[in-house]
């Protein structure tokens, strides 16, 4: 598994992750909950952004990552 | 006859033919009417007034002048309708006070309009700075309109690029209690549906004042007891949130699978998914 499909799949993770949090966000009733899950989903977009710059910066170097 | 019995039945028939009359003169503004509008209307009721207590004592003659004031004004506004030129007669014309940028004294001077007067009105259309002001205009019924400099004017969607859903007006279906059978057909919706939408907020009717609908189909409440907290509609945040989460773990499938046949479908269907994210966006979170 090369290094680009890792970071892929780290995208992906973090992702589903982030969704996840904003549908439990939406779905409770309990305001402090609430606002637990959308501070974690903001952080979790922050980090994709992150890995979204690291993995533009992978395939600029090494172009033979872009193809799965 | 008795004097009393005269001004009752005077005051009575008046009071419906200016009843009438006032429903033929059109539910104009009255704020925004033009000075000859004002006068006619001030005539008809000085009039009426007049004939009520007994000052015109001929019946007839007096109402075949409130007649002539309330049938006049009419058929100049469908004339005016027709020509242009009876437009400008009837209504006046519009005066342009700044140009450019530049303030046109004379048209000032024409109006007998201050600059003080001419500030205060650019301020109350929120236009404190003058260098702001690109266009500026009287219009027939006294009212000052203003165009903004190109840079200055409030920014919209369309100026940052951005697609935003279409808005209609949202509908009151609930009003004290009672649900209202008229705007809930219109939107295509029945009482079945409200009833179920309010079991699942846990709300009985009885204790809904005011509840809207808007053009996506969210259902808005304000309860009598404020201090019920009602969830607030997020259909549209919560399918997008989906959408992403299909979208992610398609992503991961397509990675971790061995199978090449497997992890091309996955491929095509995390493409096609990114496509209707995108387009949906607008609709869904803005």
């Amino acid at each position: 598994m090369t290094v680009g499909t890792q970071m892929q799949q780290a995208i992906a993770g973090v992702q589903s992750a982030a969704a996840t949090m904003k549908t439990f966000a939406l779905e409770t009733q309990d305001q402090q909950a609430k606002q637990t899950f959308q501070q974690i989903a903001k952080n979790l977009d922050d980090a994709l952004e992150q890995l979204k710059g690291r993995q533009q910066y992978i395939e600029q170097q090494e172009p033979q990552y872009r193809q799965l | 006859m008795q004097e009393w019995i005269d001004i009752v039945l005077r005051t009575l028939a008046l009071f419906f033919t200016v009843l009438v009359s006032a429903r033929l003169l059109g539910k104009r503004n009255i704020a925004r009417i033009t000075p000859f509008n004002f006068m006619s209307y001030i005539i008809i009721s000085v009039i009426a007034a007049l004939i009520s207590v007994k000052i015109i004592t001929n019946i007839t003659l007096g109402f075949i002048a409130l007649g002539i004031w309330v049938v006049l004004p009419i058929a100049f506004d469908y004339l005016a309708l027709k020509s242009k030129f009876i437009h400008d007669i009837v209504n006046g014309k519009k005066t342009i006070l700044i140009k450019h940028g530049k303030v046109m004294e004379e048209s000032l001077l024409k109006l007998r309009l201050s600059g003080e007067e001419l500030l205060r009105e650019l301020r109350s259309k929120n236009a404190y700075n003058l260098a702001d002001v690109e266009f500026a205009l009287m219009e027939a019924n006294g009212e000052i309109n203003v165009l903004l400099k190109a840079d200055k004017k409030p920014v919209t969607p369309h100026d940052l690029g951005n697609k935003v859903a279409p808005a209609t007006e949202p509908q009151t279906v609930i009003l004290d209690g009672n649900p209202l059978n008229g705007p809930l057909s219109s939107l295509g919706f029945n009482q079945g549906w409200l009833n179920s939408k309010l079991e699942s907020m846990g709300v009985s009717i009885d204790n809904v004042f005011i509840g809207q609908v808007d053009s996506s189909g969210d259902l808005y409440l304000d309860l009598f007891d404020d201090s019920i907290m009602t969830p607030q509609p997020k259909v549209k945040e919560m399918i997008y949130a989906n959408i992403e989460k299909c979208h992610a773990d398609l992503m991961k499938f397509s990675l971790e699978t061995q199978d090449e046949g497997a992890k091309a479908m996955y491929r095509k269907n995390v493409d096609k998914l990114k496509e209707l994210k995108e387009k949906l966006e607008p609709y869904l979170l803005r």
